[in-house]
């Protein structure tokens, strides 16, 4: 991924406010919802032979993640799919209309807009129902919105959980406490800029976080 | 046991070496064996020869290490060396400089060419064979990591990374013995996915550089606006012969067609869309969209031979990989001028490689298909030597009378087998197999061809357990 997008996301998950959510665990019978730190210096590949996903993988594993249709992942104008409409930005190939027979080996400067559209698609796609129908919410199960749209309790459980469940569905793994306080913290940044919807928008923003990582569009 | 043949872009290099010494447009057979009977364990000998870039930045153009060599080259004999005296001095040269860093980058000459990286490019260098100290909660970066490899493969094969839920189930798994049994199992089950064999999937994806379709004139399925030619065929043909039990040899030897329904392909006798028979077939090579996009209008269908050997044996001839020059070739039976110096040192190879396709019509008169004498009768005004062109042509060094013979003596060599599973890596390891990554690919190739007997699927499974797969 680019320098610019991985500083974008450490922009996002770094923000601090004075006061500062707790990270809850999910409660009885669950594992605590966190990955033990290492700091004792992390033993590194010596390869970093790592492998963008490419248009369909990322719009597959977002539809697995975030629970949508396929189909509903990402469109332009409602219609055309991300994955084609942006196929070879996304490291993909356009064989029988361009001549685009082999992927390029490196991503290209687009590479980045072309992921952060189609995640934030799909992330609003998800968003937009959780907040619709909240009985049946997956990710954002239980996060309570006020009158005026901002999040009723950012260190209530919900939000929390919601975190983790982010986490786990983009790296397969639970967040350590401070990726998980980091995205809640985030709240109180977002809330700071006076957008209109502040909760949707902090969904949206830890959504994209999460989702757009190199760890998420790596693998 | 045959002597294996030389792969992609190797054997050329002591060949091309020589061309700095020699005239530039011939081509030094000697060198490639000169080579790699001196340095008979080095990676870039397994199954495989040196590529020009090795002593060459552009040949002649020598990189530090063709010139730190070339002084030791029978000092004080005239050049061009002959290929006798190339080959006589070239151990004593490549012993004289083994102890220099031509290069610059640390490592002699020697331990570069022992290790696999190359002497001449200071951007290669051996491997480390180090491991970062410290502990890893995600990943065992120091060796086959089972979870990384199981995530890899589902993403790879069925399209989708495992969920959290299915990640923890494997590690409940246990034993690294489990955890390998289970990714073979769910090998199996992505292999026939749809992602993985259907319309535009990953096997189709591997077949695009192949068969280079073009939309505007396909026919059938998915028509352009000017029809002439179906290449889902192509890719039926081709994701058949990797898939299930069946030979990938099949993808040049077939004498039969196949048809995709979903993702599943099935071998057919005979397709409305296909017109050469049975008896002339040789695989993809000889498909109605083959003989339009490659064959074209052309008498002598170069095009269509070096295509092929370019995109089933790994070979480019544009890049001056597998030259076989034949002697007294080319006799340039077309008047095109192919006997000039710079010409001749490709097409000694390249033109016995397509004297094969002389009867294999393309675009005009009957199309796609077999026409006896059809140089004779398709191109009366042409220069009078072309009704010569003979049939029987030469590929890798062996003579072959039809082009049937051309495609068992392809499917048969190591390049095949080299260029088969070079695919596969670069699909599912991301590059070229690397210098630390040798000694596992040639096993992995030689496996293919021996012990699996050709099948792709078979192949997957030794690719996956690599640790170039699966250490992260």
């Amino acid at each position: 991924m680019r320098p610019e997008r991985l500083l974008l996301t450490c922009l996002l998950l770094t923000g601090c406010s004075d006061t500062i959510p707790p990270a809850v665990d999910l409660g009885p019978d669950a594992n605590p919802g966190v990955t033990p730190v290492w700091d004792g210096g992390v033993a590194k590949s010596q390869k970093g032979n790592l492998r963008f996903k490419g248009p369909e993988r990322l719009s597959l594993d977002l539809a697995q993640a975030l629970e949508l249709p396929a189909a509903s992942v990402c469109n332009e104008l409602g219609q055309y799919p991300c994955q084609n409409v942006h196929g070879v930005a996304l490291g993909g190939v356009d064989p029988y209309e361009h001549s685009v027979y082999e992927t390029a080996s490196v991503t290209g400067a687009t590479t980045p807009i072309a992921v952060e559209r189609t995640v934030l698609s799909a992330c609003n796609a998800r968003i937009a129902l959780d907040v619709k129908t909240p009985a049946s919410a997956v990710v954002f199960k239980g996060v309570v919105l006020t009158a005026d749209g901002k999040l009723a309790d950012a260190a209530s459980p919900a939000v929390a959980t919601a975190v983790t469940s982010l986490v786990r569905r983009a790296w397969l793994r639970d967040p350590t406490q401070d990726e998980r306080d980091t995205l809640v913290r985030l709240s109180a940044d977002v809330q700071a800029t006076g957008v209109a919807t502040p909760g949707v928008a902090w969904m949206q923003a830890a959504c994209l976080a999460v989702f757009s990582s190199a760890e998420a569009v790596f693998y | 046991m045959p002597l294996p043949f030389p792969p992609p872009r190797r054997w050329l290099l002591p060949g091309l070496l020589l061309l700095g010494f020699a005239t530039p447009a011939v081509a030094m057979p000697t060198g490639p064996g000169a080579f790699c009977a001196e340095n008979p364990t080095a990676p870039a000998c397994q199954g495989t020869q040196p590529a020009c870039t090795y002593c060459h930045v552009a040949p002649p153009q020598r990189n530090g290490y063709g010139a730190a060599l070339e002084p030791h080259l029978a000092p004080g004999k005239p050049r061009p060396l002959s290929d006798a005296d190339f080959a006589a001095a070239l151990p004593a040269a490549l012993r004289a400089i083994a102890t220099q860093d031509t290069d610059g980058d640390g490592a002699p000459n020697q331990f570069e060419v022992e290790q696999g990286s190359l002497p001449g490019d200071a951007s290669s260098v051996p491997p480390s064979g180090v491991c970062g100290g410290g502990e890893n909660p995600q990943f065992k970066v120091c060796q086959y990591d089972t979870r990384f490899a199981y995530r890899r493969m589902l993403s790879d094969f069925c399209g989708t990374s495992p969920t959290y839920a299915q990640v923890a189930t494997f590690r409940e798994l246990g034993s690294e013995e489990k955890q390998r049994a289970f990714i073979d199992q769910e090998l199996d089950r992505c292999l026939q996915s749809d992602f993985w064999r259907g319309k535009h999937g990953q096997l189709w994806k591997v077949a695009h550089p192949k068969i280079r379709p073009v939309g505007s004139i396909k026919s059938g399925e998915d028509a352009g606006i000017i029809p002439l030619a179906d290449y889902y065929d192509d890719y039926a043909l081709f994701a058949w012969s990797q898939t299930d039990d069946h030979d990938a040899r099949d993808v040049l030897t077939a004498n039969f067609y196949v048809k995709r329904s979903g993702s599943t392909y099935s071998a057919a006798n005979s397709l409305s869309s296909q017109f050469v028979e049975a008896s002339r077939r040789a695989g993809n090579m000889t498909t109605a969209w083959t003989l339009t996009s490659f064959v074209m209008f052309t008498a002598l269908p170069r095009n269509a031979a070096s295509q092929m050997y370019r995109a089933y044996l790994g070979l480019d001839i544009a890049k001056q990989e597998g030259l076989h020059s034949v002697p007294n070739e080319p006799r340039d039976y077309d008047a095109k001028g192919v006997q000039a110096p710079q010409c001749a040192a490709c097409h000694a190879t390249l033109d016995p490689l397509s004297y094969p396709y002389r009867n294999y019509n393309g675009l005009g008169g009957l199309p796609n298909r077999y026409i006896p004498n059809r140089l004779e009768l398709l191109f009366p005004n042409e220069v009078a030597t072309l009704k010569n062109t003979p049939e029987q042509g030469v590929i890798l060094g062996q003579p072959v009378n039809t082009l049937m013979d051309w495609a068992r003596v392809a499917a048969n060599s190591d390049a095949f087998a080299i260029s088969t599973v070079t695919d596969y890596w670069k699909l599912l390891v991301g590059h070229a197999p690397l210098p630390e990554e040798n000694e596992e690919f040639v096993r992995t190739w030689q496996a293919f061809r021996t012990t699996h007997a050709y099948r792709v699927q078979k192949m997957l499974h030794d690719l996956i357990r690599t640790e170039a797969y699966g250490a992260p």
